[in-house]
């Protein structure tokens, strides 16, 4: 198993134990709490936003808790004692963190939309990030 | 300094070789190791004794290659740390001070994770945690394990590659002496393998019993270098002390010169006329030797 794929293996057994994954369900949970009861044009016009954000925030809040853990069992110190290095280690991070925002993202939209127009909310997030950037 | 200059007794090939080495942290009003030099040789256990601050973690974090910036040359198998890359890590081991392991993997599951992240044969590693003793608890949890059987399970973690040169920052603290016994002779098992040990510890007893020679360091220098025995030796009371019976049967005790005890006739009719309990040389501990060189004492 090369390294990257041990770092993914073990973000996920991390992820799934300190109970994130859990979060990010309830965190899915609660957008769609928000935008089902919307009407369907309000919805519609509001859903890139709040995938947006939720994408976001599951990022940010599994970064905290992961720096969290780390600095609380020290693991950091034994990791950049190996031959991973911490580019490699970073990356397996961000790469389970980025499958389980858009697979939250993804779910969220299917279900307020119909699994059809996912594709669709995901072009608005573009659309939005877009726009921000030109900004 | 005569035994400052001394290089290592084990073997000709020195694996470290540390010459006039500086370091500061940002903002420290003043520098945590002060110009240190010595070799460490192959095969060979070198102890790194000081109190808290000295500049011990310092240096072993500058020989690890965890600190940028140092002053002066440190160098191991005749590079500096860092211009090694990945690869060294492939040939060194790490035990830390403190666990630091995944609380909520089990035991098997951390070591497992470890050893993928090397390249080639790793140890058994089933093996590796029954030597330290904690075969029966491979699949606990380590969030449930005592503080004792995480520090052996970093020190099994060391060990996952079969290190040449392996780092050991107080690998028996907080351990009870059985397994204290275990993981000292799984260090002088690496010595009959020509591993080479750098170990970092308060613990004079377990430096004095392990290591081929030790540095005391201080304020980050190194305030004497060499080993165990002439240390002690240098510093001992040239004296013999007996305790023995006396006529109405209380403990008495006697001190003869060590040097004229052969023809002593004070000593000759003691060891004749009464009944000798126990004779010991006035050889001083590590312990004292530290306190004498430095004027202070290890917490």
């Amino acid at each position: 198993m090369t390294r990257l794929a041990s770092v993914v293996r073990l973000e996920l057994i991390l992820q799934v134990r300190q109970r994130f994954l859990h979060a990010a369900i309830f965190s899915g949970l609660i957008w769609l709490a928000v935008l089902l009861p919307m009407s369907p044009t309000l919805r519609r016009a509001a859903d890139p936003y709040i995938l947006l954000g939720d994408t976001t925030i599951i990022g940010f809040f599994f970064i905290a808790g992961t720096v969290f853990f780390e600095k609380q069992e020290r693991t950091l110190g034994a990791i950049i004692s190996t031959p991973l290095r911490f580019s490699q280690y970073l990356m397996g991070k961000l790469a389970v963190l980025l499958v389980v925002s858009l697979s939250v993202a993804v779910v969220v939209s299917s279900i307020a939309h119909g699994a059809g127009n996912a594709a669709d909310a995901a072009g608005g997030i573009h659309h939005v990030t877009t726009i921000r950037i030109d900004q | 300094m005569e035994s400052l200059a001394r290089t290592a007794t084990n073997g000709s090939t020195g694996v470290i070789r540390v010459r006039g080495l500086t370091f500061s942290y940002p903002k420290a009003s003043r520098p945590a190791v002060r110009g240190m030099d010595f070799t460490v040789g192959r095969g060979e256990i070198f102890g790194f004794l000081g109190p808290s601050g000295a500049g011990k973690s310092t240096t072993q974090k500058i020989l690890i290659g965890l600190l940028r910036g140092h002053g002066g040359q440190a160098a191991v198998w005749g590079k500096a740390p860092l211009a090694w890359g990945s690869d060294y890590y492939q040939r060194i081991g790490v035990s830390f001070e403190l666990p630091n392991h995944y609380q909520k993997l089990t035991g098997i599951e951390n070591l497992r994770f470890f050893a993928s992240l090397y390249e080639g044969a790793t140890l058994n590693l089933m093996s590796l945690l029954d030597a330290v003793g904690l075969a029966d608890e491979a699949g606990t949890r380590v969030g449930k394990y005592s503080k004792g059987m995480q520090m052996r399970l970093t020190f099994a973690r060391a060990l996952i590659n079969d290190p040449e040169l392996l780092f050991l920052d107080e690998p028996t603290s907080g351990l009870d002496p059985v397994n204290a016994r275990r993981v000292k002779n799984m260090i002088l098992d690496l010595q009959a393998r020509e591993r080479t040990v750098f170990l970092t510890t308060h613990d004079m007893a377990t430096a004095d019993e392990l290591c081929d020679r030790v540095a005391f360091v201080v304020d980050g220098t190194i305030v004497a270098l060499d080993t165990p025995a002439e240390l002690k030796i240098a510093r001992s009371k040239r004296l013999v002390r007996v305790e023995y019976r006396s006529e109405r049967g209380g403990l008495k005790a006697a001190e003869f010169p060590m040097d004229s005890l052969a023809d002593d006739p004070g000593f000759h009719a003691l060891l004749r006329d009464r009944h000798v309990e126990t004779i010991h040389s006035g050889e001083a501990s590590l312990d004292d030797v530290f306190v004498e060189i430095t004027g202070r004492r290890l917490t």
